[in-house]
């Protein structure tokens, strides 16, 4: 709670965050803050330690500042002969370890949040590929790739003539995004079909590993509907920078007509029928939602 | 230098005067001066060609779309650029000051080991040789990052084992070296030259060949075992076979950490050299420094999950390595305070080496408060593979490392040329460097915070702004760099003549300032005493 | 003269640190091999 208004009192002028979606303002210069309670409380750590940081540096680089201008050779300085300072270095130990310890809490209380994926009201389970995500509902029987924008995805092949600010969300929209209802706890398992990927999405605060063979999990809670954006951020390959995450929040009634259209498409589909396997099905899906 | 060779008759061992003639006396050196200035000259060529690569990098990064090459080529470009900095060019430049300078500062004749020593240096052509040849062959050089994570370097083609050899090749060359060091520092100190009376760069370099030897062989078990995943079968690494891709990872920073170190730690000792003499004043806290030096070591070897909070580890763990890594904020601090109690109540005057290490004392900070953010797990989770990551540790390492090596080399060059540089062209040098290192890379701090992650060749339009100006910067810096080389050939070549002290601050006191300059092909025939 | 260069006791010492010094590096080397072959079974 504490850091929350950390973050309400720290947000630099420029973090505005626009949920909408649309491109953030050029110039950008901080974090910005998000619609996740972990994502607030990220943003608060964030602002919290940064300006204890700017503290420091203010004393430390001042300190730096008066002695190079204060004790100039070419001013006639006389150098004092003194060596050590026993006082002095105890303190220099001690301070640091007291802020360090003040730091520590407060981390400590949102990691524990953060770990905390029980008790929530849906899960997707995201595969990464080289270069596109999965997105299986479970217990929903819904599953889709999601892939680059092709007016993205044509713009950015070497030398394509077209330039990138005529196109919007350049590298940052997909064929299908991830839709979720807004308010509710979204568990996310993460896994990969072959190098380790991450999926990221900033307004959430949250990032975690999708490795091969092993499933990691984390959550969100998104308070607002709106479009969020973010992408791969582990190394994976080429086109490691074509895979953006998009992820769609929905007021719950529109998400659960998405989820009812999604199920009626994949009946519709007559090759779904006979494969069932994720695999084959996922393409079908794709292509009735084009 | 002939004249050496008249003296011949006098003596018994007439290789013992001056340098052989020719090719034949880099080729067959064992002379401590000799593969240093090999190891420098060496590291200096690679930092060119490393750099060389960063602009590939910076130019196709200087506006959105992709312009000049393609995704794979960029991959390439950002792993060798990483790969050449750090084993090409600061690991080397600091094994070829350790080279020059110890043997000097302990009051010893040579290196104790002085054909293992040519042997460690002649390596790393081969390496480099073979690691650059990667780029030629057909699935390219390395392009999974110079962390070399499977399962995705895996996918490298005939490059493969290419690298691993290389790699082998300068883990062994830097076992060697740091072997050397160590044999030297404890067997080969002037009578009198007890621990704690050792110069502080020795001390440095001490505890960074202790890392060395502890962390290299570990580099080279996790090169194994991906060659032999990718050979022989086993699966160390790869899930399909019950294996663990994470278990590399760990591996790789049990070694990576203490190697962040092993690049920063002789960079401390250069900085705790060189502000005392142009303070006019001793060093504040000799015993601390030593004492904060090791503890920064002993830390280093236990932080390592810090680099990867994001693969999904226990709650316990990541509050384990948050806390340790945020503990190393402690030793240090009070290296950055004890620099600047040194300052205080000095006579500063501003030479370049002096300017440089004035330059580090601030941007190396700003590095430190990066990292200190960083540290906080549930930050990082914002931070992590983003371009606040690449300005952290471009903060530490360039204005860091680097400009330690700069400094170094203003510092020392002319006692090792007998030649003054030219004052003017290194403070202009200087001044070049500390303000485009800055357009570099303070902007990749805001660029990390509003999302834009690290390793791509192409970005959304949002983050544009900054990217150019980051681009900007780094081409003034890479041509910056011109004029290093310049200065430092130049004073080679000649100049005005050097004084044994060099520096006109009454101090320093080290063993190398009581010889000429240059110094005798060897250095102490006869050990010093130390009182 | 204090210590001469190929003085035999200084000798001894140095072939002494050198070899500790490789038991430290080929321990890491097999240790951290070891360790992975025991985890991976």
């Amino acid at each position: 709670m504490k850091i929350v208004k950390y973050a309400a009192a720290g947000s630099l002028a420029g973090a505005a965050f626009a949920p909408s979606g649309a491109a953030l303002a050029a110039w950008e210069l901080n974090m910005p803050v998000g619609v996740t309670e972990l994502s607030r409380d990220i943003h608060g750590l964030h602002m919290l330690i940064f300006w204890i940081c700017v503290l420091i540096a203010i004393a430390v680089f001042g300190m730096m500042i008066y002695s190079i201008v204060k004790f100039r050779h070419s001013q006639g300085a006389v150098p004092a002969n003194f060596d050590h300072s026993t006082k002095a270095e105890i303190v220099w130990t001690i301070i640091p370890v007291a802020i360090l310890v003040g730091m520590a809490i407060p981390a400590a209380a949102t990691l524990v949040k953060i770990e905390d994926t029980r008790d929530s009201d849906m899960t997707v389970k995201v595969t990464g590929y080289q270069w596109k995500w999965q997105y299986e509902y479970l217990d929903q029987d819904v599953s889709f790739f999601s892939t680059l924008a092709r007016d993205s995805d044509h713009a950015r092949q070497l030398d394509s003539g077209v330039d990138p600010n005529s196109v919007e969300n350049y590298l940052l929209e997909v064929d299908n995004p991830l839709v979720v209802p807004v308010g509710k706890k979204v568990r996310v398992l993460l896994t990969s079909h072959d190098v380790i990927h991450a999926w990221w999405v900033p307004a959430f605060g949250m990032k975690k590993d999708a490795i091969p063979g092993f499933v990691n999990e984390l959550w969100f809670r998104a308070d607002e509907p709106g479009i969020y954006r973010g992408q791969c951020a582990e190394l994976c390959g080429r086109d490691h920078a074509f895979m953006p995450v998009v992820v769609n929040v929905l007021p719950q009634q529109e998400y659960d007509s998405w989820l009812a259209q999604q199920k009626g498409g994949e009946q519709a589909a007559p090759a779904a029928a006979s494969a069932q396997t994720v695999e084959n099905a996922a393409p079908a899906t794709a292509a009735a939602a084009e | 230098m002939a004249h050496a060779h008249t003296h011949d008759a006098a003596h018994d061992h007439h290789d013992d005067h001056g340098p052989a003639k020719g090719i034949g006396r880099w080729l067959f050196a064992t002379n401590h001066k000799d593969i240093g200035t090999m190891y420098m000259l060496f590291s200096l060529l690679m930092f060119f060609i490393g750099g060389a690569m960063a602009l590939v990098i910076r130019a196709e990064l200087f506006q959105p779309g992709m312009q000049l090459v393609d995704p794979m080529f960029f991959n390439q470009m950002t792993t060798m650029h990483a790969l050449i900095m750090i084993f090409g060019a600061v690991m080397p430049a600091f094994v070829g000051l350790a080279n020059w300078m110890i043997p000097l500062q302990v009051g010893a004749p040579d290196m104790a080991l002085p054909r293992m020593n040519n042997f460690s240096f002649w390596i790393l052509p081969f390496a480099f040789t073979m690691l650059l040849g990667t780029l030629f062959v057909p699935g390219g050089g390395p392009a999974g990052g110079w962390t070399m994570y499977p399962p995705l370097s895996q996918q490298l083609g005939d490059g493969f084992p290419m690298l691993i050899f290389a790699v082998h090749l300068m883990g062994a060359s830097s076992i060697m070296g740091a072997i050397n060091v160590i044999v030297t520092i404890m067997n080969m100190r002037a009578p009198g030259m007890s621990l704690l009376k050792m110069p502080i760069f020795v001390w440095t370099w001490l505890i960074t060949a202790y890392l060395l030897i502890a962390v290299m062989p570990v580099l080279a078990g996790a090169v194994t075992m991906l060659l032999t995943d990718h050979y022989f079968g086993t699966t160390f690494f790869e899930a399909a076979g019950g294996g663990d891709p994470v278990m590399f990872q760990h591996i790789f920073w049990f070694f990576g950490h203490p190697e962040v170190y092993i690049m920063i730690l002789p960079a401390f000792g250069i900085v705790s050299e060189i502000i005392p003499t142009f303070s006019r004043k001793p060093l504040f806290g000799y015993d601390a420094m030593v004492y904060a030096t090791a503890s920064i070591a002993f830390l280093s070897f236990i932080v390592w999950a810090h680099h990867m909070f994001t693969v999904g580890m226990p709650l316990a763990g990541q509050m384990f390595f948050m806390l340790a890594t945020m503990l190393i904020a402690v030793p240090t601090g009070v290296k950055v305070f004890n620099w600047t109690a040194t300052m205080f109540k000095g006579s500063i005057s501003f030479e370049p080496p002096m300017l440089f290490a004035i330059s580090f004392l601030f941007l190396f900070t700003i590095g430190g408060f990066s990292g200190l953010m960083l540290a906080i797990v549930p930050a990082d989770f914002q931070y992590h593979d983003t371009y606040f990551v690449v300005a952290h540790f471009h903060y530490v390492l360039v204005p860091g490392a680097v400009f330690s090596l700069m400094a170094a080399a203003y510092y020392w060059l002319p006692k090792w040329t007998g030649h003054m540089y030219n004052m003017k062209l290194a403070k202009a040098h200087f001044w070049l460097s500390t303000i485009f290192v800055n357009v570099l890379f303070f902007p990749q701090h805001f660029l990390g915070l509003a999302g834009m992650p690290r390793r791509i060749p192409d970005y959304s339009t949002q983050f544009a702004d900054w990217n150019m100006i980051s681009s900007i910067g780094a081409f003034g810096f890479g041509l910056s760099q011109l004029l290093f080389a310049y200065i430092v050939f130049a004073c080679i070549r000649g100049g005005e003549k050097a004084t044994d002290k060099v520096w006109d601050s009454g101090r320093p006191h080290g063993l190398e300032w009581t010889l000429s300059s240059p110094p005798p092909y060897h250095s102490f025939e006869t050990a010093p005493e130390v009182k | 003269m204090a210590t001469e260069i190929r003085d035999p006791e200084r000798k001894r010492g140095v072939q002494r640190t050198v070899l500790w010094l490789l038991l430290i590096a080929a321990t890491f080397y097999f240790g951290f091999i070891a360790m992975a072959v025991m985890r991976a079974q």
